[in-house]
């Protein structure tokens, strides 16, 4: 699963929310992408999602152009937002009807399921709710669920340690940890918490206004690097 | 603090969403509540003559007076069904420093302002003035609508404080309304008469008619503040919405091939959000109103008004859904986005759900109206066949021009804010492309009417037999617009 993404650019008016002239993510590699608020981490993943249309330029994904197409979607498991939620259906529905749309048999679906079942704490399945009635936190869970359900090869979530419990969030880092150790999962995530995305990922990149402003392995100096951009700017 | 809650109360009227439109879309609702009035004043003119048809030795006031007993019974049924507390109007006061005697009132009051209070003197006012103004004069007129006022106001008071009165209440209410339908039905003649003896009291101007109901709705009314300042949770807790399954449903279109999975989310997005459940819950009465309006009211010459009212009912209510083809899933539209849903065959499967469920009523419809009204089935199929070929094809293309991010588990009045307004006016094309249909069957040599539901069934035959012609073209504009569609869909 290889990503390569050149001049893409999202201008909003005289405003660039994005530019970025290259960059290429290889096959298993776990990408955290960092910045401050309107730095352009979900403008990047939307458009990598085809969500929104670029301005300039394209991303590849396994060499083909996502915008316009199709195929990209076979191997891409997501979830920014509520948007991705059905929110009239309850979680099993939605997990069902996820994997359906993926051919999978409810009975791998519910094994699957299982394998969630400790994320989950016993507040996702089986409440009789919709997904409307859950909090917060308990939506996050359904959403990144069902985007692991399929085991996509690429794995695209915005900011998934948000509103989730400090048991979930350790959880939340073993699952993708394991998910790109064992499957080789490509992964992009986002996160405005420094420490997770410098314990589970191979590879930082930092947004600032759109444009990638550092690129990073983490180690404990990469880490101090990032730390002191953001207290910088807390200055 | 009253005339600040009251201002309050205007304001949001006034800046609620079906304020926020084009002038188009103003224009077009004043073209519906003008043909709403239209409609109540010609039931007003034809049927004082279909009464005497009917009744020759009673007079139209007479029988209006004898059923006012199930009217009033109606009416709460109706209440019990529809009308709330407007409890959610003082949530944003609840955390000031505001008595809550005084929040209390005002939710009481605030609940006068209710279209349930409204409808059944605006429906019986020009019939009562064209059938006892001539013989009786203005006075009584007007003694019998201060009358219904008062009818109307203690059907009010009753069902607020019932359901301000938590459980006891609405125990009594309901044990109230069973025990009075089964004594209309038991003593159908003698309630018959003693609603005839009040509208002729009401009507007479006799004061012990109007004390009783005046006392009756002013000690409910206390009785109901009493409630409200005693149990305020009731009226600051949201109503809970029930936990319904997918049902028998649900259950069948999951398991069906191909469409299976897209009906199953058409269902589920129709029973389980507020707006589109009250539509398919209203649709069966909605049935009962057309078989009652073609039984009562259609003949030779009054067919032809009801015409576009006809072609509405016979799209059933594909008619009002396809027109949001897409802004009803707008909320979750970024996951369609992504998924692996075949877009050409998602608006297939939508077709296909709404064309089979205005058959199914046709089908329902068709003994009913072979036994009343034989006359009206070729026109109502040929209808049937207009509305689900040419109507649906321009509802679906219109639909897909429309960006409206909607949230269908909001209510509202109306149902299409956001829409602009010359997308709103073209809806009116289904009715104006009826006008060259009926032009060119009136040159087919089989009569004027005959002529007219032959080009009618033609022209929806030729739309059905294309379906898939059109649904892919408009599929192919959907994704044209797109990344337009879906900015408007999250951002709105």
């Amino acid at each position: 699963m290889q990503i390569n993404i050149s001049e893409l650019q999202k201008i909003y008016g005289q405003q660039t929310a994005l530019d970025i002239d290259q960059l290429q993510i290889s096959k298993g590699e776990l990408l955290g992408i960092v910045g401050n608020n309107g730095a352009g981490k979900t403008t990047l993943f939307r458009l990598v999602l085809d969500l929104i249309k670029a301005s300039n330029g394209e991303v590849q994904l396994n060499g083909q152009c996502v915008a316009g197409s199709d195929h990209w979607k076979n191997f891409t498991g997501s979830y920014l937002d509520e948007g991705f939620l059905i929110d009239f259906m309850t979680p099993e529905e939605y997990f069902y009807f996820v994997a359906s749309l993926a051919g999978m048999p409810r009975e791998a679906t519910d094994e699957k399921l299982r394998s969630f079942s400790r994320f989950m704490n016993n507040e996702i399945l089986g409440q009789k709710k919709f997904i409307r009635q859950f909090s917060t936190g308990n939506k996050q869970k359904v959403g990144i669920i069902a985007a692991m359900l399929v085991q996509p090869e690429l794995l695209i979530l915005d900011e998934p340690f948000n509103f989730l419990d400090p048991t979930s969030q350790i959880l939340m880092k073993r699952m993708l940890k394991e998910e790109n150790e064992v499957r080789g999962t490509t992964m992009l995530i986002s996160s405005h918490n420094l420490n997770h995305i410098t314990e589970i990922c191979t590879r930082i990149i930092l947004l600032e206004k759109g444009k990638i402003i550092k690129d990073l392995t983490p180690s404990n100096d990469d880490l101090q690097e990032i730390e002191k951009y953001f207290s910088v700017g807390a200055e | 603090m009253f005339t600040t809650f009251l201002q309050h109360a205007w304001l949001s009227f006034r800046r609620a969403h079906y304020f926020e439109r084009s002038i188009g879309i103003k224009l077009i609702i004043g073209f519906v509540v003008l043909s709403m009035l239209w409609y109540i004043h010609l039931i007003a003119r034809i049927l004082p003559g279909f009464l005497q048809e009917l009744y020759p030795d009673k007079l139209p006031h007479e029988l209006y007076f004898s059923v006012l007993f199930v009217l009033f019974l109606s009416d709460q049924l109706m209440r019990l069904l529809g009308q709330k507390l407007p409890r959610h109007k003082i949530a944003p006061y609840l955390h000031l420093p505001i008595p809550r005697k005084k929040l209390a009132t005002y939710t009481l009051l605030r609940s006068w302002l209710s279209p349930f209070n409204i409808y059944l003197i605006l429906v019986s006012f020009p019939f009562l003035r064209r059938v006892i103004v001539p013989d009786f004069g203005m006075e009584a007129f007007w003694m019998t609508i201060i009358g219904l006022v008062l009818v109307a106001g203690l059907s009010h008071s009753i069902v607020i404080w019932a359901k301000t009165s938590e459980k006891m209440g609405l125990v009594i209410w309901y044990a109230g309304l069973a025990i009075a339908a089964i004594f209309s039905w038991l003593f159908f003649h003698e309630i018959k008469d003693a609603s005839l003896s009040l509208g002729m009291a009401m009507m007479s101007g006799n004061l012990a008619v109007f004390a009783i109901p005046v006392l009756l709705v002013a000690a409910l009314n206390y009785l109901a503040l009493q409630n409200l300042q005693k149990s305020y949770t009731l009226v600051v807790t949201p109503a809970v919405s029930k936990f319904e399954g997918s049902g028998y449903m649900g259950r069948l279109f999951a398991r069906m091939p191909v469409y299976g999975p897209y009906w199953d989310l058409e269902w589920k997005l129709l029973t389980r959000n507020k707006r589109p459940r009250a539509n398919v819950y209203q649709w069966p009465f909605a049935i009962l109103v057309v078989v009652a309006m073609i039984s009562a009211s259609f003949n030779e010459s009054t067919m032809v008004s009801f015409y576009p009212i006809m072609l509405m009912f016979m799209g059933s209510f594909g008619f009002y859904h396809l027109q949001y083809t897409f802004s009803w899933e707008s909320r979750f539209f970024d996951f369609i986005a992504v998924s692996t849903i075949d877009l050409q065959r998602f608006i297939l499967a939508k077709y296909y759900f709404y064309t089979g469920v205005a058959l199914l009523q046709f089908l329902m419809l068709l003994p009913i109206i072979w036994f009343l009204q034989p006359a009206a089935v070729p026109m109502l199929f040929s209808l049937m066949l207009y509305a689900t070929g040419p109507v649906f094809a321009l509802l679906i293309y219109l639909g897909v021009s429309n960006s409206t991010r909607l949230d269908p588990n909001k209510k509202a009045i109306f149902n299409f804010e956001g829409t602009s307004g010359i997308l709103f006016i073209s809806i009116l094309l289904v009715f104006v492309s009826l006008v060259p249909v009926a032009a060119a069957g009136l040159l087919l040599p089989w009569g004027k009417k005959t002529g007219i539901y032959v080009s009618t069934a033609i022209t929806g035959l030729a739309f059905i037999s294309t379906h898939k012609w059109w649904l892919s073209a408009t599929a192919r504009k959907f994704a044209r617009k797109k990344y337009h569609n879906l900015n408007k869909y999250r951002e709105q």
